[in-house]
């Protein structure tokens, strides 16, 4: 707790991804202002990314975040792609389409059943959870591993990837592999589908704030590795033009930048995703929606968590999918000879390309500026954890004044639990959550 | 018996040798059985900052002085403390600051706003080392969750941490990899500690340094293997400083290879 009188503090926001803090002022039990601080050690990458050559970009953004280093690696490469004129091969898409839904597995079953339930349930964290729901906490942690093992077979690694690099992979999984992966897919797949069950079945606050909601689309599929942008408020933009579209605000408070479009904040991840996109959703997700009590589209953050378990289900089939297709047409196409990476000594022209993909916290774009030598000389990364921080803000301006009659503990745990709804991802977006309370 | 008393820390870095941890899914529960877990910020809320502990697990490296403060007053509280991946034990790819203006870097990616918080005053990053005594690194980008079980079962056991002494070649050559010298390509692996499987190399990529340099690595012979290839200077600086730029070795490579013909020239001429 802080010392002055007017201010609460609650010194770090504990299950997220990273450190930060949040700042509450209230006078007479009106809330005065809320400040979501992101007091992460910044690490530059935009700054020293420049003179790197282009094939080693992926490697070394992927380590922007390892929750969701296939997304890095992802819209890297697809910019710097853009930039440069190189085509990835359709089996090499299908491949990286794998790795992210891999990635999307692990990401929403860790924050689902071990950063959120224990906030739905009671418990302190998953480990006192549990003690009381041990089926439930080992079937979430099986699948979390799926999601990894599904990332780690196409890729080489879970975190940080290593094969799935410019034009191709260096090196593509076998029949054998793929087959394991399929099984074990379709093993876990009840436990999928009973989630959606849990998770429409939990008792949300009651809260509604409609702001604007942005994710990928295309008529083609629920976009997750390719699309438009596409705004709730009806504009639809290619990806060439994120930098315009969305402006990126430094603000004096926070080590990472907030994205802003006119003036207010916007909501990027599995809510955008699903107030946009249900209808490309497919067919057992749909059904799954369908029936259940909550329909989007949905004004209420915290629906964020239901949004979540109907793509974890989706993620499920499109991985099953993809692997029949890789299984059917043979992963091999996919490869690329180490030796082709001579295109080192190939010359380019300089060129500006841009990359976007949706990743479990909302789309994240990435651009980068090449010279003739392939040399980066300018990059550029958004990620959706920044481009939430405003909308956060705003949600607990909206939410907070609800419950000034509570306890100071019972007011943190609401903002806390606010900011936890949006997953964030601190690393990405630098990294800690601390709640300061001023009243 | 009481439990041994662990924590495990995140400073700045990506949080992957966490989510490792976390990624041990098959024996977490077994793990979380056997010790107890007193402060891990990023999957439990209540955290415990006052209990003297046994194990220290530290991720991330050391950007900021409200950093330095806190790593000092773990340090104080711990018998033993480790440096877990490449963030920790090196500085993580942010040590690549080093070789730019701090001032400027920072100027490129937040502009002219003068900010409240730590970054007004930038600092490059610091493997964690570099600011108190740790007692034993893992590194590896991220670290290597296994290696993570045996150090942690070796520490609770009260052994020492066996670190193998070899490169990166001696794992791919037992992998039955090509070499990719041999194929007409650079790697890493000859100058690499060892401890990976070979990871990269087996997946069809180069090594890239990522463990730091292996004790005595022949620096000169690896840059003028590289030279050989038709590297550019440029292209062995970023080749070496990469991932473990925090390594003097890996560091200055083409100032100790300069330094060793140097040193070698005289003699070359008396023969």
């Amino acid at each position: 707790m802080s010392e002055n009188p007017n201010q609460l503090e609650v010194h770090h926001i504990t299950r997220v991804e990273g450190h930060g803090r949040i700042i509450i002022d209230v006078k007479d039990r009106k809330l005065e202002k809320v400040e979501l601080n992101i007091i992460e050690g910044s690490r530059l990458f935009e700054s020293w990314l420049r003179g790197r050559r282009l094939d080693e970009v992926p490697h070394l953004v992927s380590r922007i975040c390892a929750i969701c280093s296939a997304g890095h690696t992802a819209a890297a490469l697809k910019a710097i792609e853009d930039a440069s004129g190189i085509h990835a091969s359709e089996t090499a898409v299908k491949l990286r389409d794998l790795a992210t839904m891999g990635e999307f597995i692990q990401s929403h079953t860790l924050h689902m059943y071990c950063l959120a339930l224990p906030d739905f349930l009671g418990f302190e964290s998953v480990i006192a959870m549990a003690g009381k729901l041990p089926n439930e906490v080992k079937l979430a942690l099986k699948m979390k591993k799926l999601g990894n093992d599904i990332a780690q077979v196409a890729t080489g690694r879970a975190v940080n990837q290593i094969s799935m690099n410019v034009k191709g992979f260096s090196r593509v999984p076998t029949k054998e592999e793929l087959q394991g992966l399929l099984a074990k897919l379709k093993e876990m797949r009840p436990f999928a589908e009973k989630s959606c069950d849990i998770f429409a079945g939990l008792n949300y606050p009651n809260f509604q704030r409609k702001t604007e909601y942005i994710a990928l689309h295309t008529p083609k599929e629920y976009a997750l590795y390719d699309g438009k942008i596409k705004s709730s408020e009806g504009w639809k933009a290619p990806v060439s033009e994120w930098e315009q579209k969305a402006t990126e605000q430094v603000v004096a408070y926070s080590n990472a930048k907030q994205g802003v479009r006119n003036g207010h904040g916007y909501l990027a991840g599995p809510l955008a995703r699903m107030n946009l996109n249900q209808k490309q959703l497919l067919d057992a997700a749909k059904a799954k929606l369908d029936a259940g009590p909550i329909k989007f589209p949905s004004y209420n953050t915290f629906h964020s968590n239901y949004a979540r378990a109907i793509e974890l289900l989706h993620c499920f089939d499109k991985c099953i999918a993809i692997i029949e297709d890789l299984i059917a047409t043979g992963a091999e196409k996919g490869k690329v000879d180490y030796k082709e990476y001579a295109l080192l000594a190939k010359k380019f022209s300089a060129n500006k390309g841009y990359g976007a993909v949706e990743v479990p916290r909302g789309t994240l774009y990435h651009s980068y500026a090449i010279d003739e030598n392939g040399i980066v000389t300018y990059a550029n990364v958004l990620t959706p954890t920044a481009q939430n921080l405003r909308n956060i803000e705003e949600d607990m301006v909206a939410y907070l004044p609800q419950l000034m009659d509570k306890t100071r503990e019972e007011i943190c745990h609401a903002a806390e639990m606010t900011v936890r709804a949006y997953d964030p991802c601190i690393s990405c977006a630098t990294h800690f959550l601390e709640v300061e309370f001023k009243d | 018996m009481a439990k041994p008393k662990v924590g495990i820390y995140g400073f700045t870095g990506c949080a992957g040798c966490q989510l490792e941890i976390l990624n041990l899914e098959d024996i977490l529960l077994d793990i979380v059985g056997a010790i107890d877990i007193v402060n891990f910020r990023m999957a439990k809320s209540q955290n415990d900052d006052v209990t003297q502990l046994d194990v220290a697990v530290i991720e991330g490296s050391i950007v900021t002085k409200e950093q330095e403060e806190e790593i000092k007053k773990i340090r104080d509280k711990t018998k033993i403390m480790i440096a877990v991946g490449d963030c920790a034990c090196f500085g993580g790819v942010q040590k690549l600051t080093q070789f730019q203006n701090l001032e400027e870097a920072k100027k490129l990616v937040y502009g002219d706003v003068q900010m409240k918080h730590a970054i007004a005053s930038p600092l490059h990053s610091r493997a964690i080392d570099e600011v108190v005594k740790v007692d034993a690194k893992l590194p590896c980008c991220p670290m290597v969750k296994e290696e993570f079980v045996e150090a942690l079962k070796c520490l609770l056991a009260g052994k020492k941490i066996d670190i193998k002494p070899h490169a990166v070649c001696e794992e791919c050559r037992k992998n039955g990899n090509v070499c990719f010298f041999e194929k007409g390509h650079v790697c890493m692996g000859t100058v690499t500690l060892a401890g990976c499987g070979s990871l990269c190399p087996s997946n069809g990529y180069p090594c890239e340094g990522c463990r730091g340099p292996v004790e005595e690595a022949n620096i000169p012979e690896q840059v003028q293997r590289m030279r050989e290839n038709g590297l550019s200077d440029e292209d062995i600086n970023r080749k070496f400083r990469k991932f473990t730029s925090g390594a003097k070795e890996f560091a200055n490579a083409l100032e100790i290879a300069k330094n060793a013909q140097a040193t070698n020239a005289p003699q070359e001429a008396k023969k």
